[in-house]
């Protein structure tokens, strides 16, 4: 009984007890750890973007993100925020006294549960129409209150004034589909979670797959000692446990920088910290668990004896039908061309599992450029306008250029901003007006004059389909320079100094056809209407109509412009343009004319960036004037998408997955050399030399190689086609695309670059996870020239010794 | 225990296999390793195998052992029928009731002498049973107290196979099924273990079977079978000649 206290089993607890098979068998278990690692730092950063991003929503909502300006209240200026959430475009003087009566006969009996406001604005068409539109604030649910509003007091209108449901227009503003958008983002969160969950359940089944060689002899003795299929699955996932709270340290740090890399600042709160902590520990613990099932169950119903000769079985190499000309001419080649033949199994089991994270990589890169592709169509821009105001002094008239001018150098600022643009138009038939124009500005389009004799008598053309506006010269030649309209002649005549030479400037195209042929020094007449009415029952089916009976029935006088440019308009829908002298813009207007500035956000600019500049660029805005700063970007594509986070999460989850593809290749090879070694040290005992052992690796390098280069750019571009295709039709059908934007079309490019680093990672991860084996090899053979000469049982050996 | 009456036809056998046939496939050849083995063993019984190399004694005592799957036939142990059992009530069957040495010992080579003995323990907890003293006496009778803390690649071939014999013994089974458990052993070593399994034995009313080459080890046994390419048949004297001709 000597050395008695060595016989304790104090110390072998069940820490150790998991632990000592994983430190003894690191090598087999290294690409679990590497697994785990890349599985819980894609399960966290996924965790940790989406809080950020929900941050960044919520932040946006709390801002009374809708509208937000600077009035001038008791003489002080103060920030206002009007919330709201509905518009409703196109009500008539009519349906508009009804939508007012309806809404107010609920509001005076109590019943505003779906709403707490409403007020409207009157809208100029571009036919001339006065019409209005109603902005509604809704309350919570804002869903639900939107439906029953419509239904309670819009869709009634349609029973009073037939045929107005077609007409209205009814939109919502972002601080209403943002709303919606957190519940989308926390249902995207779920279902990220489970894909995660099922990809790291497919990876880790792999692996163990892969390496099940390497625990069916310590399983078959559990088993041969009372372990069942339970106690066996216990094991398996305890072992993985470990490991996976022994990486868990470190797929934080680098799931907290992956985050500050899509999100480009620290945002997380420590409760979402925590949360995502627990999340990613939840998805762990259930793939481990769920990826064991399988493997386990196998060995659990397999006859212990099986198990244990498993090892040694596997020894037998090459088919002993085939291995007696093992030491002829085409030794290697022909012996290492066997093995491939006679190991397929593994080989097409590595190479697709390899060419599987492949393909996950080139998915997400596709994806990632969809989703790039969906972003650059969203139209992000800001509105500038004054609200509710009119300026009818040349004092404010001055003032408010000057704001202008400083709105315009707001782009100098804010580097998202690409270009502004400036409209103040008003249409002709809306005033009453028309304009005459020479016989011979007109191009070959008939359909937009009606013949008239000039005040000096001469036979002319009179024609309604313009518009109204104003600019100064500086505003103009920033329109130019920004390329929203190209302008031949001397627009600073347009300026105050030579306001009395009654200058202007046209444009000639009528929806994009060009209707007139001015230049410069022509003579054109704006009528003013002094007098008269049309019948009410007098017949106007178009413009062209209404210009009849207004020359039939109107008085006007006319004031002579000489054309001193011609311009054309990049966006050119509706009506032409005359940019008179404001002066004479307030005469026919009866103010001065005030624009609505658009801040148009660069293409790719990061939202978030924009968003949270919007409050520094309210107080940007000059003082002195009731200013609206309404964003008018479509929201309803999603606030990941707009935000522009989606590419890079896709791109830093799909790298996180091509980086599994060496993991699988050395985690295979390894193990699949550790089974040769007997066979690779007999051959050596035989007297085989160095250099054909070399090559002998080397070959099934090349084999590999060559495998994994094909496979993993066919199924790439495969699985490439395949998204894209898939996308097209969805969109086709009406459902949202893979990267969930709506109505997306895409321009198909093979990703020859993604393809390229694919196939290169796969390559070279297949040639050195077959050269690493044989670095191995040189290594203990130098230091230990007998060690792995075991052919036949250990028993033997130890009897020599 | 010569007197043993194991003639008996009133007591109900402890193991009873009918028809046992186990053949291994490899190719076109077909290799019956057992063929119609029935037999019976009954409580207490020190039975011993015997037979030339490749006749079959591990692959029946695999079979007996829970350890490996029939083609065909039954083997029935304690009344329970352990061929129709699923391979969960097979698997614990084995850790509450069987204990096996391998003929090639099977230790885990990552785990200590000491962590290999404590296996049984720990994939099926009978929780009456104190280890400490169970390991105490196996340690200091088979002669490992200074060596339990080293690796199997670290122990001579009979220290692997004393390892394995505490092994099969720490869980107190009721039957031991040892494949050659002396044959590293140099005469005195044999000696002590076979005594050991002999005690033990007796000590928990165990039922050994055990394959053996040493015809010194079969004299002291109830009963002796001998394999014969695939047949088991009872052990006369007489047979002598015809064994161990084909011994290595
Ligand atoms: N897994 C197997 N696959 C194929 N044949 C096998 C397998 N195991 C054993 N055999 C064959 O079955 C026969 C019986 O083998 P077994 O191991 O039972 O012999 P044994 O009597 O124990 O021999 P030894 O005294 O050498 O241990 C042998 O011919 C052997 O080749
Ligand atoms: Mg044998």
């Amino acid at each position: 009984m000597k050395n008695d206290r060595k016989t304790k089993t104090k110390g072998y607890n069940g820490f150790d007890r998991v632990l000592t098979p994983i430190k003894k068998n690191i090598k087999q278990y290294v690409c679990f750890f590497l697994a785990l690692l890349l599985v819980q730092t894609a399960v966290m950063s996924l965790q940790l973007t989406f809080f950020s991003v929900r941050s960044d929503v919520e932040a946006l909502i709390s801002d009374g993100y809708t509208v937000t300006a600077t009035a001038i209240i008791d003489g002080k200026e103060t920030n206002v925020t009007y919330t709201r959430h509905m518009r409703i475009d196109y009500l008539t003087d009519q349906t508009r006294t009804y939508l007012e009566n309806g809404v107010n006969s609920a509001v005076s009996i109590g019943q505003n549960n779906e709403f707490s406001f409403i007020d409207y604005e009157t809208v100029i068409d571009a036919v001339g129409r006065k019409t209005f539109s109603a902005y509604v604030s809704l309350k919570e649910p804002l869903k639900e209150n939107a439906a029953k509003f419509i239904e309670k007091y819009v869709d009634v209108l349609d029973v009073y004034v037939p045929g107005t449901k077609d007409n209205l227009a009814i939109s919502y503003t972002p601080a209403y589909t943002v709303d919606n958008e957190l519940a989308s983002i926390t249902a995207d969160n779920v279902k990220a979670m489970l894909l995660a969950t099922l990809l790291s359940v497919l990876a880790l089944t792999l692996l163990y797959t892969i390496n099940i060689n390497s625990f069916k002899h310590r399983y078959g003795v559990y088993m041969s000692f009372g372990a069942d299929f339970k106690k066996l699955l216990v094991i398996a996932s305890r072992e993985l446990a470990l490991i996976s709270a022994l990486i868990l340290p470190i797929s934080v740090i680098i799931s907290v920088l992956v985050n500050a890399l899509i999100i480009k600042a620290f945002t997380v709160t420590v409760t979402a910290f925590f949360i995502s902590l627990a999340v990613t520990v939840g998805v762990s613990m259930v793939s481990i668990t769920v990826a064991a099932i399988l493997p386990i169950k196998r060995i659990s119903v397999s006859a212990p004896v099986d198990l244990i000769v498993a090892k040694d079985n596997s020894d037998r190499v090459s088919s002993p039908r085939s291995s007696y000309r093992l030491f002829g001419a085409s030794f290697p080649f022909k012996y290492e061309w066997l093995t491939t033949v006679r190991f397929r199994k593994h080989y097409v089991q590595t190479i697709i599992s390899a060419a599987l994270f492949c393909i996950v990589f080139v998915s997400c890169m596709c994806l990632s450029d969809m989703s790039r592709q969906d972003a650059d169509t969203v139209n992000t821009a800001y509105e500038v306008a004054v609200y509710n105001q009119s300026i009818e002094d040349g004092d404010a008239y001055q003032k408010y250029l000057d704001g202008v001018e400083k709105i315009l150098k707001l782009e100098q600022k804010y580097n998202f901003i690409d270009h502004a643009s400036a409209d103040n138009s008003v249409a002709l038939p809306s005033l009453n007006s028309h304009v005459v124009l020479p016989m011979s500005s007109l191009a070959s389009s008939k359909s937009h004059y009606v013949s008239t004799n000039d005040p000096e008598g001469l036979k002319a053309a009179a024609a309604s389909e313009f518009n109204i506006a104003s600019y100064n010269a500086s505003t103009l030649k920033y329109l130019a320079e920004k390329g929203v309209i190209s302008i031949d002649g001397d627009y600073s005549l347009l300026d105050s100094t030579t306001l009395a030479h009654g200058y202007v400037v046209v444009s000639e195209y009528i929806n994009n056809e060009k209707a007139f042929d001015l230049s410069v020094g022509d003579k054109i007449y704006i009528a003013t209407h002094t007098g008269g009415e049309i019948p009410s029952d007098y017949p106007i089916y178009s413009t062209l109509d209404s210009l009849e009976a207004q020359l039939e029935y109107m008085s006007f006088t006319y004031k002579t412009y000489t054309v001193c440019a011609v311009m054309r308009e990049a966006d050119d829908v509706g009506n032409a343009t005359i940019i008179i002298p404001p002066d004479d813009y307030k005469n026919l207007c009866g103010s001065y004319p005030i624009a609505t500035l658009k801040l148009n956000v660069k293409n790719g600019s990061d939202l978030l960036e924009v968003y949270s500049a919007r409050t520094d660029m309210v107080r940007d805005l000059p003082a002195g004037f009731n200013w609206r700063l309404t964003d008018s970007t479509d929201y309803s594509g999603g606030v990941l998408l707009t935000s522009r986070r989606l590419p890079t999460l896709f791109t830093v989850f799909g790298i996180i997955m091509l980086l599994l593809s060496p993991l699988v290749w050395i985690c295979a090879q390894t193990v699949f050399y550790k089974k040769r070694e007997t066979e690779i040290n007999t051959l050596i005992a035989l007297g085989s030399p160095k250099s054909r052992i070399k090559r002998l690796y080397t070959f099934g390098a090349c084999i590999v190689t060559v495998c994994a280069l094909i496979l993993s750019f066919a199924f790439g571009t495969l699985a490439c086609l395949g998204l894209y295709a898939a996308s097209e039709a969805l969109s086709a059908y009406g459902f949202a695309s893979l990267t969930g934007a709506k109505n997306a079309s895409y321009d198909f490019a093979v990703p020859w670059l993604a393809l390229t680093v694919s196939a290169t990672v796969s390559a070279l991860g297949g040639f050195v996870a077959t050269v690493l084996p044989y670095a191995e090899l040189e290594y203990t053979r130098n230091k230990n020239q007998v060690k792995h000469m075991s052919p036949i049982p250990k028993k033997n050996e130890r009897e020599e010794k | 225990m010569s007197n043993y009456d194991f003639n008996s036809i009133e007591q109900t056998p402890l193991l009873k296999a009918t028809d046992v046939i186990k053949q291994y496939r490899q190719y076109d050849d077909v290799v019956t390793a057992v063929n119609r083995a029935t037999f019976n063993i009954f409580d207490g019984e020190f039975v011993v195998i015997i037979g030339a190399s490749g006749s079959g004694k591990s692959t029946l005592l695999n079979l007996c052992a829970g350890l490996d799957r029939v083609n065909s036939g039954t083997i029935t142990i304690k009344g329970q029928e352990i061929t129709a059992m699923s391979a969960d009530q097979l698997g614990r069957f084995r850790g509450n009731f069987l204990g096996t040495v391998f003929q090639n010992h099977n230790l885990i080579p990552q785990f200590t002498a000491l962590e290999n003995i404590l296996v049984p323990t720990l994939m099926c907890n009978k929780p009456d049973v104190s280890y400490e003293e169970t390991i105490k006496k196996l340690v200091s009778v088979l002669d490992l107290g200074d060596r339990l803390h080293h690796l199997p690649s670290e122990l001579s071939g009979g220290q692997q196979q004393r390892v394995a014999i505490a092994r099969a013994l720490i869980n107190r089974p009721l039957v031991v099924f040892a494949d050659e458990p002396t044959g590293n052993l140099d005469k005195d070593n044999a000696e002590d273990v076979l005594e050991l399994l002999l005690e033990t034995k007796e000590v928990m009313n165990q039922t050994l079977i055990m394959v053996t080459h040493d015809l010194s080890i079969a004299e002291r046994a109830d009963r002796v079978f001998l394999m014969d390419d695939g047949y088991l048949k009872p052990w006369r004297h007489s047979d002598t000649l015809m064994y161990p001709a084909k011994k290595h």
